[in-house]
């Protein structure tokens, strides 16, 4: 077993996080996850260098052209390169995707961890998270999008609003269980201050299933976010989106399949990696789990 | 039992209205003015305020949140600002079409997933596991308006065998069931996995062996069972997404569902529509989450037990609350 042959590798002296490493390393899958995340980022960054034609010029000889050489993903009704504009849409997805995870990562572990340690919050805290959980995903964007208006901006808020409960939940349960551990209570003998224990002695501990849920929940994002944006109550054209592009292709999807299908592979390859590097990480991180 | 069921039952009545408090507030917030949304910006000022009055929309809102519920009670969910109709016949026209492609969604997606999650369990690390594992976690990974793009072009477009759009009757249902069922299947299938995985190492499946049962009895009856509750709080999870949910995959099969009505009212500023859409969503999920806990009751009747000393109320409440 594969599985095995990394705890021989694990030395004496080494911390979580790297025995944590050596284990991910040995799931070879996980690791090609990884890779292709960070070529998606890179790809991000580096858009404009490696997009063969500009996202918005349009060319009218070339109107709904079969994926071809020179149009690796075709060309869409106004002749703009489809693949072009997917590379493009890697900005929108993973900045909206690691925008959301950060803000609601922040406020949700601060809540729970608030909830959790100071008894009296608790309950009027996790309640409130409870109402607000208890509403639907798309049901509870719709709400937040009326209010704000549909642009990346109110997107980012909606979306990781709608993630909070979730961090703040796992946060509480985390931080429960560890307040009652002996390194807390004798950091409580040695008089340290509430913020010190919780920045120091509890969160670091917490961690792990928090960046689990954070590689995860960040695929989810991306997929909640792409289907706002296919209802129309996301990014507003003419960007490249990549929901948004599904969305704008479903006329031609008897005609030119390629155009809405292709953006969507995207989407399914980035959620896939998040998600499988998301598994690879849990194993990786807290082996009884496994 | 029927004092548990009370006592639920009234929990879920407070819960329900603080949720339907929480959205009213939040569609306070709404920017621009009702009375124009209503007559266009063009109106003019007498006409305006003659549709105030009407909407009752210069009372404080303190008033307004008491008579929206006088009229909840009513069973009157309050008056499209556009079309000027009565909300309650249109939702009660379109919930029973999400509802069907929900439920069957559902059905199939946990018929699939308890199966597909089973096997893989049963037979961890093998090929069929590894298999299932890389199609759940697809599943998961793939936005449900694109599967469900995917299964027109594959078997309206292509093949011709089924219609691409509309809800007309049973054929038409063939395509959205099956986008609900396979990503709702994936969910399913990776929960069912993790939690037969944890019962399949306890000493009670030890013993059932031991004692020569037949290993399907020892897979249904001793390990299914007890691996069923975060199952079946899945289950109701995926449920609820989806009264929500579903608007993505209405909106590709132009079925006009509950979610497209709601989303139409979003995109027309129609807060009418969209507070009483939410909340009529809400209430479903409430009503789904009550059963699914009094079904817990029947699978594990060590919770019956409990029945009535306060333990049970908020481990279930966590349970349910804890799926997503």
């Amino acid at each position: 077993m594969a599985k095995k042959d990394g705890y021989k590798k694990e030395k004496l002296g080494q911390s979580q996080f790297q025995l944590a490493w050596i284990r991910l390393k040995e799931n070879k899958f996980a690791l090609v996850s990884l890779y292709i995340i960070c070529a998606i980022i890179l790809i991000a960054i580096f858009a404009p260098l490696l997009a063969p034609y500009d996202y918005a010029a349009q060319n009218y000889d070339e109107i709904l052209m079969f994926p071809s050489l020179k149009h690796p993903f075709g060309t869409d009704q106004f002749g703009r390169d489809i693949f072009s504009r997917v590379i493009y849409g890697t900005r929108y997805s993973i900045t909206i995707g690691l925008c959301t995870m950060i803000f609601s990562c922040i406020l949700g572990v601060t809540l729970g961890t608030i909830a959790a340690y100071y008894p009296k919050l608790d309950n009027p805290i996790m309640r409130f998270l409870d109402i607000f959980g208890s509403i639907p995903d798309m049901a509870l964007l719709m709400c937040l999008v009326v209010i704000m208006g549909s642009n990346m901006r109110n997107m980012i808020i909606a979306l990781g609003l709608y993630y909070t409960p979730g961090y703040a939940r796992l946060a509480r349960a985390k931080v429960l269980t560890l307040r009652n551990e002996e390194y807390v209570e004798a950091s409580i003998a040695l008089g340290a201050s509430d913020a010190r224990i919780l920045l120091t002695h509890i969160l670091p501990n917490a961690v792990a299933p928090l960046i689990v849920r954070f590689t995860m929940a960040t695929g989810g994002s991306i997929l909640e976010a792409a289907g706002l944006s296919f209802i129309g109550l996301g990014i507003q054209p003419p960007k490249p989106e990549w929901g948004l592009m599904i969305s704008q292709g479903r006329g031609f999807l008897s005609t030119n399949w390629y155009y809405p299908i292709l953006p969507g592979l995207c989407i399914v390859l980035l959620s896939y990696c998040l998600n499988y590097l998301g598994d690879g990480l849990r194993d990786a991180l807290d082996p009884r789990l496994n | 039992m029927l004092r548990y069921i009370v006592k639920r039952l009234l929990f879920m009545l407070v819960t329900l209205s603080c949720t339907i408090i929480f959205v009213f507030t939040l569609l306070e917030f709404t920017p621009g003015d009702p009375a124009k949304i209503i007559l266009g910006q063009t109106a003019n000022e007498e006409a305006l305020e003659a549709i105030r009055i009407q909407f009752h929309l210069n009372d404080p809102y303190i008033v307004r949140l008491g008579r929206y519920f006088m009229q909840l009670l009513h069973g009157d969910l309050g008056t499209s600002y556009i079309t000027r109709q009565p909300i309650a016949g249109a939702i009660a026209a379109r919930l029973p079409l999400t509802l069907r492609i929900a439920f069957f969604g559902i059905l199939v997606g946990a018929c699939i997933g308890i199966l597909a999650g089973t096997v893989s369990a049963v037979k961890q690390f093998s090929l069929a596991d590894r298999i299932l594992t890389f199609i759940s976690l697809f599943g998961n990974s793939a936005p449900s308006f694109w599967t469900a793009m995917l299964f027109v072009l594959i078997f309206a477009v292509k093949l011709q065998l089924l219609p691409a759009t509309g809800s007309y009757g049973f054929k038409y249902w063939i395509l959205p069931v099956a986008t609900i069922g396979l990503q709702c299947s994936s969910g399913v299938t990776r929960m069912t996995r993790s939690s037969v995985l944890e019962v399949i190492r306890q000493d009670y499946i030890r013993t059932a062996r031991a004692k020569g049962q037949v290993e399907w009895k020892v897979i249904i009856s001793h390990a299914l069972r007890n691996a069923f509750i975060p199952i079946l709080t899945q289950l109701s999870g995926e449920f609820c997404g989806y009264l929500g949910g579903t608007v993505l995959v209405e909106s590709v099969f132009a079925i006009p569902g509950i979610g497209n009505y709601v989303l139409d009212a979003v995109k027309k500023m129609d807060t009418p529509v969209v507070l009483s859409g939410i909340v009529i969503i809400c209430a479903m999920c409430s009503v789904i989450i009550l059963v699914v806990d009094i079904l817990y009751s029947f699978i594990d009747p060590r919770i019956k037990a409990t029945f009535g000393f306060g333990v049970k109320k908020k481990k279930t409440a966590k349970a349910a609350g804890g799926s997503k």
